[in-house]
Parts: C-alpha cells; structure tokens; sequence
C-alpha cells in the first residue's frame, strides 16, 4: 500500500496489483449523514442521487450511468454515517475514464433544481419503499436508539421528512462544506503504479478546494440507558434486536470487542449454535460490532417467529450474562482470534473490495494490518471478560423488537 | 435459489452444455487422465474412481481458495406434496458428523482460519462451498467431504431444524419484495414442475419426514449426479488424487436427468395480493427459453438494454416521469425453460400507469429495431461485466461446479462470442415471440 497527498489535501492511497487488468477506485468523502444539520438533514441520502443527475459534460444520469456501464464497468454512490463513498470499477484501459467521471460527479455535479425536484419524490419513494421492510426499520431504530441525540443517530438512508422539507441551497451548501481535500480520500487497486495514479488524479482534482475544512462534530456519546423499543411492522417475523453503546475506533478495547463479537455472533458462535442449532428459534441469529471515529455500537440479533420473539429476547440476553460471568476457555479464544487474522485475506479478493477496505481503514483511523494482528494476538480471555461487563451490562441494552400489530392497532 | 444463511439474490450463470468434454472424460477405474480445456488451458476435469466428476481452475498467485460441490437436483424433482425436502436437505447437510457431531463442529475450524461455508438450493440443483486461505486447502476438503459423505441426519436435529428452515419462510413472506417475486413465479409456472419454490410452504415443510428427505438423498447425493470444484494456486493432478481419497466413501449412483417439461403457455393474467406499508411493487413477465436455447443470450442483450446499459425501463418511469422508486428487468434461465420480467416500484395511485409505462417500452423493444449504436453499448456491457467480476475463487468454482452438474457450462470465451452474434433483428425476433404486453402474467402487491 503507497499513500501520497495531493496539493490540496487530498489523500491518494494505492495498491498495485501486478497485471490485473481491474481498475478500481473508492473514493470516501467525510460527507455522511452525521455531518447533516438541521436544515441539511437527508442530505447524505440526497447526494447519493444528486451526484448522479449529471454535470456539464455528461448532462443526465443517463450519460453518466451509459458512459460507465457501455464500457462493462460499475459506477455508484453510496452514503453512510461518516462517509459518503464514490464507487467507480472500468477495465484497466478505461482508467482515464473512470477518472473523468469521477473528477465530473464530485466538481461539476450540476445540482439542476428543476431535476432535483423531479428527484426528490423518487426519493421519498424508496424511503418508504424501505420503510416497507421490517428487518431494515428494526436494525435503523437499533441505531437510532442506541445514539439517541448524537450525531451517529443520522439515518444514512435519510428520512420522509428530511427528504421533503431539503432545500436545493441548503443541498448545495453540504457538499461546498465537506468537499474540501482534506476531507477526501481516492483509494485504488489496480494494475496501475501509484506515481501514474498520482499524477493523474493531481491532475482531474487539480479543481477540487484545499479548505476551509469544516470543523469536525466528533463527540461523546449519550450516556448509555436501557430502553425497549416495541414497532408494529411486518406479518410473519419479529425481528428483535439488543444493542449497547462501546468507544470509537481509538478505543485500546477495539481487539477484545473484535474478539468478543466473534465468540459470540458468528455461524459457529454461541448465538447462531443456542437459537438457531440448538432450539431452531431463528433462521438468522448474530451479533456485529460497528465502530466509527467517536462511538460504536455493539449489536445481537434474531429473526423468530412473533410467538417466540420474548423467548429470543430472553435467550439473547441470557447468552450476553453468560460471557459476563464465565469467564471463556482458551480454544474458542484462539479460533475467534484466529478467525479474525484470517478473514481479511478472503475480504479482499476483489480489487473493489480492497479499494473499499484501504479507504475505510484511513479514513476511520483504523491502525495497519500489523498492529491490528499484534493487538489481536495479545487478546486474553480476561479481556474478552471485561469488556463484555463493561459494555455489555444489562444497564447499558437497549432493545428493538417488530412485530405484527395486534389486532386494531395501527400501523404507525 | 436460497441459501443456508445468506439470502442469495436471485442470479443465474451463465452456461451451456459442453457434453463432448464429460463424455470423453467418462472412465471408470482409476482416476482418468485430466482432460484440459482448449479454450480454457487453467481448466482441468477428471471422473474420479467413484464416478464424481471433478475439475480444478488453477489460478496463480491467488491467496484465497475455493471448493464448490454441486449437485444436480432441486426443487423442480420434487412431489408437490413434499416440496422443499431438497433445500430441508442441504440444511441437514450441516447438522453433524461422527466426527464433528454438532452443527457449530463443522463451521468452527473453518471460521477458526477466517473462512467460511455455505449452500443454496435451486429448482434444479444444489451447492456447498467453503472458501479459506489457500494454506488451509487440505482443512476445507476435510470438512467438505466429511458433510457430504458422513452427515448423520439425526432425526432430532431433523425436527430441530424444521423449526429453522420455517423461520428462513417467515422471513420470505415478512419481506414484501420476496413474497411479491414469489408469488409471481408460482403464477407464471402454473402446472410446471418448476413452479416448486425451493424453500416449500408451510404444509409441505411440515410433510418433510425423515423418510422424504432420505429419499431425495438417495437418488441426488450419489457420486454420478455430483461435481467437485477446486479454484485456487493449486496442481489439479495432486488435487485430484485428494479428491479421489476424500469422496472415495460418497454413495455410488447415477446421473438425475431432468425430465422434460413442455414451457407454460403464455397468457395473459394477474393476480394482486395486499401488503403492509406504503409502496406498491408490480412484477411482470413470462415464461421464456432457457440454457438449453441460443436465444439465452439474446435475453441477456435485452436485459441489459432494458437494464443496466440501455437503461430504457429505468430513464423513462424514474428519470423522465419520476413515477416510479426503481424499474428493472431479470431474466433467469433453467435448463430448459426460463422466466424474463420487469420489476417496478410505484405509489399504490400509480400501479395502472407504471403497468402501462412498462407494457410500452416492451411494445418499443418489439416493433423497433435497437440502434447498432444501443447495442455495442449492451455488448461492451455483457463483456465488462463478465471480465471485471471474475476476481472471486468461489464464484469460478460454483461456476464450474454447477455448471458441470446441470450440463450447462459454458466459458467465457464461448459466452462472449455468442453474444456478439446478437443481431438486432435477434432481439426483435426473441421480443415479438416472448415480450408480449398482452400475455403478461403480472403480480401486485399493494397496501
């Protein structure tokens, strides 16, 4: 992996890949939803369609999108809470071209009202087309809960009411404030050497501003509460989640939650084996751990039927006691640890998915692929145990739980 | 297709028969002289002692290796009584071995390398993969074949996991988007065999005794229906010799051929079922050819042009009328039968238009000629797509494996030049016979 900075700040990283014929670029601006103010709120979620109505060159999503996909390439905008991420993937003759594209969606995005206004209720659409889904409303609550009052609560997938009431200035206005080079980072793996990729992007980004850079709204979390969250939405499943507030990336913790989230939710991990293998209660049963620059969130989760949702409500949270009070033995902590070692080989086997990873990793603060395996390999059984009470404590679990609405009630 | 634990969408590789290779391959005795391909030089197939037929992609460099087992049979070749054994099956497939008795036994060793396993079933064939870091090649082809010739189907864990496999249905019906595509192929399918949906239905999966699933076992986990995959930085003439010492026990039988079906009539009906929540989905489509047709890649020049690359479904019911959430075509082909249609999202208010909007662009596609400049770009597309996205060992090797399984395998080299031999007259051809907006089977789901 080579890095370089652009005069204006932007962060160029690269890995080469000696004659791979792919050519693929992340690039993540700090434009995600948790950047979004009052009246900017949905923004992150505007811009990932905004950016693709067209620029001066290439007028319409449709030359935008035909421009890229004529040649076979993949061409996407996807917004989260810290980032927003620009995904460009082309043959490795058509570098230049997905670096014209690219150049043109974040500089020259015309941000036309009228196409914008048209846009705006295909929007609000898949909003609610998303809202329609059971399983994505229980994991947003989660969140929202979870970060309530903190800037991580900002939905990346934006709200009705924040699609509706965003103004095109104030639109315009999020993007002129995020999109200054330091803030940017264009992360490629390619058949390319990193001087030529330099060269080139300081010459396509050679527009984009050095700053002012916005000052950053990293902070505390809310201080950690237990609240139950019952939604009536869906028809067949109850989708009931139990989430926990933990530290951001910096955290000396992050390798024992690592460890901790790998003991306890993978396939061969005690929730998958005591819901799903042992009772048959669930079809998907597991626990994540998310974790930004200011805060994170620990999360289990199972899908069961409504009968039985109290009952995997209970067994999730008997399984959380559990590896609070016994301490765990020594081979499920080697092969979560080695698990963890291992996955990132398989994780980025695709050039697009290692551009993803490298960008991520730089952006988040994540520390080289080196200290992260020393830090997991130095993971005791005492440290899985401690953080598991310190973040896993019944005071600190909120709960999400959907269900179908009882008989007269009303679908909110 | 659905799969163990991870919802696959619904995607269909390309592939078609190459019978001469198989055939020459089939001696019996010891393991038969690889034969490579010619087109494809990193591809080797060999019949190993017990009949299993194996072949290995050797792929230099690569850190990541992958083996896929395939198995033809599927949803299709069951009783309508008892559909769903097939996929109740491959679920039993991870539920314990003399050696590795609990289901958690099988995962933890490959997670434990930060791999991974899984499986899906389909209407007419099976897949188990596992994929670690290529130092773990010899681990992963323990655990595969320890699954496929020593799993115990206790009949415990058989009732045990009934449960799960009616938890992954609650979970296909809880979803308005599944449930909507669900219904809409049982609609186009009709008296078809492959109306059978792979996961079954509450009655059926309730009616899946030890007796049904022992029954599918015995006719399709036999070494004559199955396929082995190996991609990775490995030899195929060592590989083989493991593969032949690691099935050796698999039980003997023969190939499952599929038995013929004559394709649905197409006529036009439609069926509206409601859903909670706000957006109304809309599918639309019909029966069509699949693998075994040459018009199969004249589909897929129509879906890009519908889709991804001509973008016509797309640029005028969401860029230019701003009606609808999304609008995109599919085309999924089994062997002898596929199924095309268009997808569409709309306000409830706007189910009729968003209908029309669509039937239009079909009526386009069938009384207009596709401009030679449209279909480069849909071309340029269909080649892009397939060059960029082969950086995954697992996706070669299920490739490989099902591919060899069901008969249809085609490579790449092959897909490409019949695609460039897609005329515009191909298309109006292929339209004006199946693209019908007066014989639609539609499906509407709304609030």
């Amino acid at each position: 992996m080579t890095s370089s900075v652009l005069p204006n700040g932007v962060t160029v990283v690269t890995r080469e890949r000696t004659g791979s014929q792919v050519f693929a670029v992340d690039t993540a601006i700090r434009a995600g939803a948790r950047y979004e103010q009052l009246a900017t709120a949905s923004a992150a979620r505007v811009l990932e369609s905004a950016l693709m109505l067209g620029t001066e060159r290439y007028p319409t999503r449709d030359d935008l999108v035909r421009a890229v996909a004529g040649r076979g390439g993949d061409l996407s905008v996807s917004a989260g809470r810290e980032i927003l991420e620009v995904g460009v993937t082309v043959g490795l003759p058509d570098a230049d071209l997905a670096l014209d594209v690219l150049a043109e969606v974040l500089l020259r995005s015309a941000f036309d009202a009228d196409a914008l206004e048209r846009e705006r209720d295909v929007i609000l659409q898949q909003v609610q087309e998303r809202e329609d889904e059971p399983e994505d409303v229980a994991a947003d609550a989660i969140y929202t809960t979870v970060f309530s009052g903190h800037p991580l609560a900002s939905l990346p997938y934006g709200t009705s009411a924040g699609v509706s009431a965003l103004s095109v200035e104030a639109l315009r206005g999020f993007w002129r404030t995020q999109l200054v080079g330091p803030n940017v980072l264009v992360s490629i793996v390619s058949g390319m050497p990193h001087e030529q990729v330099v060269a080139k992007l300081t010459a396509t980004l050679a527009d984009l501003p050095a700053g002012p850079v916005p000052a950053a709204n990293y902070r505390d979390l809310p201080p950690p509460s237990a609240r139950v969250l019952r939604l009536p939405l869906g028809t067949d499943q109850s989708h009931v989640y139990v989430g926990a507030p933990v530290p951001g990336i910096a955290t000396e913790d992050r390798a024992a939650l690592r460890v901790l989230n790998a003991i306890l939710g993978r396939t061969s991990g005690r929730l998958f084996s005591e819901v799903r293998d042992k009772r048959g209660l669930a079809y998907s049963a597991y626990s994540s751990v998310a974790q930004f620059v200011d805060g994170g969130v620990f999360l289990v989760y199972a899908g069961t039927q409504p009968q039985t949702a109290e009952a995997v409500l209970a067994l999730l949270q008997s399984e959380l006691a559990r590896i609070r009070e016994q301490p765990i033995d020594e081979a499920e902590l080697r092969n979560a640890i080695g698990g963890e070692l291992g996955s990132r080989i398989l994780g980025i086997e695709t050039s697009a998915n290692e551009a993803l990873y490298m960008a991520r990793d730089i952006m988040f603060g994540i520390p080289t692929e080196e200290i992260q395996a020393a830090q997991l390999r130095a993971v005791t059984a005492a440290d899985v145990q401690r953080v598991a009470r310190r973040y896993l404590d019944p005071s600190r679990l909120s709960v999400v739980m959907t269900g179908p609405p009882a008989t007269g009630e009303a679908t909110p | 297709m659905i799969g163990r634990r991870r919802r696959h969408p619904v995607l269909v590789l390309s592939v078609v028969a190459v019978l001469a290779l198989l055939l020459a391959a089939t001696l019996g005795g010891t393991v038969s002289p690889a034969v490579g391909s010619a087109e494809e030089p990193d591809v080797f197939r060999t019949v190993l002692p017990n009949g299993l037929r194996a072949v290995v992609r050797e792929r230099p460099g690569s850190g990541v290796v992958a083996i896929s087992v395939g198995i033809r049979g599927g949803s299709r070749d069951e009783r309508p009584e008892t559909v769903g054994a097939a996929h109740f099956m491959e679920h039993m497939f991870f539920q314990g071995t003399p050696r590795r008795p609990e289901a958690a036994d099988l995962d933890r060793e490959i997670e434990a390398r930060g791999g991974w396993t899984n499986a899906w079933t389909g209407w007419e064939s099976i897949n188990f993969q596992v994929v670690v870091p290529l130092a773990d090649f010899d681990l992963a082809l323990d655990v595969i074949s320890d699954q496929m010739v020593n799993s115990l189907f206790a009949p415990e864990k058989i009732d045990k996991e009934r449960r799960v496999v009616l938890e992954e249905l609650n979970g296909r019906l809880n979803s308005p988007v599944t449930k909507a595509y669900d219904l809409f192929w049982i609609e186009v399918f009709g008296n078809h065999p492959a109306r059978n949906l792979p996961i079954g239905n509450r009655a059926t999966i309730d009616q899946s005794t030890r007796e049904v699933l022992s029954a599918f076992r015995d006719q399709f986990f036999v070494s004559g229906n199955m396929v082995v995959a190996v991609v990775g930085d490995v030899q195929h003439e060592r590989i083989f010799g493991q593969l032949g010492a690691a099935f050796a026990e698999l039980r003997n039988g023969p190939a499952a051929a599929i038995p013929p079906a004559p394709m649905p009539p197409l006529v036009a009906r439609s069926q509206t079922d409601d859903s909670p929540g706000q957006q109304a989905r809309i599918i639309a489509g019909g029966p069509t050819v699949g693998f075994d047709s040459p018009d199969r890649h004249v589909h897929d020049v129509i879906d890009a042009i519908l889709g991804e690359s001509g973008r016509r479904l797309e640029r005028e019911l969401v860029d230019t009328q701003g009606l609808a959430s999304s609008a995109y075509p599919f085309y999924i082909a089994l062997t002898d039968v596929g199924v095309w249609g268009v997808s569409v999202g709309v306000r409830p208010a706007d189910i009729d238009r968003g209908l029309d909007l669509a039937k239009a662009e079909l009526r386009t596609l069938r009384e207009t000629p596709v401009s030679s400049e449209e279909l480069a770009e849909a071309k340029a597309y269909l080649r892009g797509q397939r060059l960029l996205h082969r950086e995954r060992s697992i996706d070669l090797a299920e490739e490989l494996a099902d591919g060899d399984a069901l008969g249809t395998y085609e490579s790449l080299a092959v897909y490409l030049s019949r695609v460039d031999a897609v005329t515009a007259a191909d298309i109006q051809r292929v339209a004006r016979t199946y693209l019908d907006p007066d014989k639609l089977t539609v499906t509407i789901l709304k609030p």
